[in-house]
């Protein structure tokens, strides 16, 4: 069970507003706790032996391992996350362990098994950092059909939420991981959750993935970005994972709804940023080939992207310079505000 | 103790006082063996889906989207694939989960991984090389497997279309050309229904087994395989099929039933077929009759019905790590062992099994280097 002490305690904050947090720190009393309110060497035991069961946004998932880098970084990037017991429901029974055999003795190598089921074939030992958020990733996109879930950065301020949706390298988890440093709260960085019923996005909240030159670019222009293992050589390049901003997390049950709809491309050739706006056919047809389970919802999945695009301004998005582009954005925010009001 | 999925398809009204721990251990169970939206049929059925907490509903939702997706694509395939052969003038029959979708019997929350077709063996070649011209190719297997299905098995080598990656398998009989006690699979051809089917305002005349034939091969494949991942699936198709037979035909439906298995040399198939719907499953049928009904000639009935209920009793449960039991392991190798038996005759058995371990060594070397 988990431990009863005051000191582990910490307080968290599932309610009020963005600016207030920043203004003050709010402790307001509440029986949850967080996993960075375990002690260490509770939190190993957990997650060697029976599993470590926590809150990934709208879902709930137990963790086994042995793999000291994964469980370090666990501890590292997922601290706010709300601990579960084991009287709650949980969506995804993970575990990701080095598979036994000769092998493993030569190359080590690390499997994922989503209830002993595995989905993958294992990948290098020194990867598990990385196939742990891919395989989460996966669990997510095959299980959660009241989602429409889009491939996408999700960022939201003042109540209106951007979509970033993107082929991988087109940017957008570095543009993602600038803006929730910079006023914005994250909502996702890989999966727009966007429910079927009410066409609001479910914030999901987890660690930022960061690969190769940006890495470096974002440490640099974000100091307070939290960094987890740097995992190199994958088929993807190197790839780091920062920490999701502490107001996220606190709001993480603040749904939000689709304003505005940005394809990002980063363009290190051109000299000023460049936002095209976009027809809502063109952009719906282009969604389409950015969702996981479009097809798997067929009309509910139409019907739920054709009013994510119908209530939103579309746009394309070429941009060079992070602090660039942090402006641009911010006066699209603003105008969709003051489009609004009046 | 049975795993807590067993309990739930027995009886479902269980589910009304189950806390969230057990809901959770019974859609892990249920995910394990493709039973979730079968289940939830189930539920459906016996209206109790307004005790379902709100995030166990979505798992249920999941797995019905999903088996909605599947059967709007197999229709798609089943139409693709009339098509192409129409060309050559080759009627398929649909078998299995697709058969079920095209037929409309049991294919509430069934989901399936691969299209199965049925073609008169004369025609095999045709239709082979028909289907490589439209994308389906064969999938990549070794030389030896590859020579395995064509001289043993009732079945060409897995194809798979090379855009939409739909896995077909081309069948020419229900059982292997090995079998002992086979029988004529012209009098399975000829039975099998047409239905017309609508598929966004193109009509097209597509074919399955008859409702009996499509119980009986049910029932042949569930107590012939050696393998039960899917066995609890199977069972539960079994009583939805029955069910349905038994409505269409009335008084008589077990008489007519097992005098076309006897036809057919399936009657122990499915006399074990129905011992254990009625043993494992709810169930409205009566099924008395199948169960008095002894198969003549064999001896040691009581010691081998004694045995088979013991391997098959704890066979049939969740594909799921935590409803196996030491005693599972025993009744795999014995159930494992008797599949073989039943398909193949030692002789030929022996050296399959010989060089079957011998390239499972190779590939495990070639694995470690």
């Amino acid at each position: 069970m988990l431990p009863k002490s005051h000191d582990a305690m910490r307080p968290s904050i599932n309610h009020g507003h963005l600016s207030l947090l920043r203004g003050a720190r709010l402790y307001i009393q509440d029986r949850t706790l967080k996993l960075s309110g375990l002690s260490k060497s509770h939190f190993y035991d957990k997650i060697n032996s029976c599993g470590l069961r926590f809150k990934v946004g709208p879902f709930n998932i137990q963790l086994q391992t042995q793999i000291r880098p994964l469980c370090d970084n666990i501890y590292n990037l997922y601290g706010e996350s709300t601990l579960l017991t084991e009287l709650d429901f949980v969506d995804f029974h993970l575990e990701l362990n080095k598979p036994k055999g000769i092998r493993a003795l030569i190359k080590p190598q690390v499997n994922f098994l989503l209830d002993k089921f595995s989905p993958f074939k294992p990948l290098p030992l020194d990867q598990s950092c990385a196939f742990f958020e891919w395989g989460l990733n996966w669990a997510i996109a095959q299980h959660a059909m009241h989602y429409l879930i889009i491939h996408s950065a999700v960022v939201e301020k003042s109540g209106k939420a951007i979509i970033f949706p993107g082929i991988p390298g087109a940017g957008k988890s570095t543009l993602c991981a600038a803006l929730c440093h910079h006023g914005w709260r994250l909502l996702s960085d890989e999966q727009a959750l966007i429910s079927v019923k009410n066409g609001q996005i479910s914030p999901l909240a987890r660690p930022i993935c960061l690969k190769n030159e940006s890495i470096d670019i974002i440490s640099k222009l974000c100091p307070d970005a939290k960094f987890g293992t740097t995992v190199r050589g994958t088929s993807k390049g190197d790839l780091s994972h920062i920490k999701a901003p502490t107001d996220a997390l606190a709001l993480i049950d603040q749904c939000s709804k689709p304003s505005l709809i940005v394809f990002p491309q980063y363009a290190p050739e051109i000299a000023q940023s460049h936002l095209t706006s976009m027809a809502s056919g063109v952009a719906l047809i282009e969604m389409i080939t950015h969702c996981f389970n479009y097809t798997t919802l067929g009309r509910d999945g139409f019907n739920t992207l054709a009013r994510t695009v119908k209530q939103s301004k579309c746009y394309q998005f070429r941009y060079n310079d992070l602090n660039d582009a942090m402006l641009v954005l911010n006066e699209l925010h603003e105008e969709a505000n003051r489009c609004d009001q009046s | 103790m049975r795993p807590i999925l067993n309990n739930v398809l027995k009886r479902p009204s269980i589910v009304q006082s189950f806390s969230i721990i057990q809901w959770e251990l019974c859609i892990r169970q249920a995910r394990a063996s493709n039973l979730t939206a079968r289940l939830f049929y189930v539920l459906k059925k016996h209206k109790l889906t307004s005790d379902i907490p709100a995030r166990v509903m979505n798992h249920f939702h999941c797995a019905d989207v999903k088996a909605n997706c599947q059967y709007r694509e197999i229709h798609f395939e089943a139409i693709e694939i009339t098509k192409c052969l129409s060309k050559v003038n080759i009627i398929p029959i649909f078998l299995k989960g697709t058969g079920y979708a095209l037929a409309q019997t049991a294919h509430q929350g069934r989901t399936c991984n691969d299209i199965d077709i049925l073609v008169p063996v004369d025609q095999l070649k045709a239709a082979e090389i028909q289907l490589g011209r439209e994308g389906w190719v064969g999938e990549n297997i070794s030389t030896y497997d590859a020579y395995y299905y064509r001289q043993w098995m009732h079945e060409l080598p897995p194809m798979l279309h090379l855009d939409r990656k739909t896995v077909l398998d081309v069948h020419h009989h229900l059982l292997p050309t090995t079998v002992k006690a086979n029988f004529n699979i012209e009098n399975v051809i000829y039975a099998a229904q047409t239905h017309h089917i609508n598929f966004h305002g193109q009509e097209i005349m597509v074919k399955t087994l008859a409702l009996e034939d499509m119980i009986l091969h049910s029932a042949c494949h569930l107590f012939s395989e050696g393998k039960l991942d899917k066995g609890l699936r199977d069972l539960t198709d079994i009583q939805i099929l029955l069910e349905q037979y038994h409505s269409e035909h009335g008084v008589g439906s077990a008489n007519k039933l097992l005098r076309r298995a006897e036809q057919l040399n399936l009657d122990h198939q499915l006399m074990l077929a129905t011992r254990y719907v009625a043993a494992l499953l709810l169930n409205t049928v009566d099924l008395t009759q199948y169960n008095q009904h002894h198969c003549p000639s064999r001896p040691f009935a009581t010691i081998r019905s004694r045995l088979l209920d013991w391997c098959y009793l704890r066979l049939i449960i969740p594909h799921h790590h935590i409803s196996k039991r030491p005693s599972t392991a025993i009744a795999t190798i014995l159930i494992l062992v008797r599949s073989h038996y039943l398909k193949m005759p030692l002789r030929l058995l022996i050296p399959h099994l010989t060089i079957k371990c011998w390239y499972g060594l190779k590939a495990n070397f070639k694995a470690a280097d």
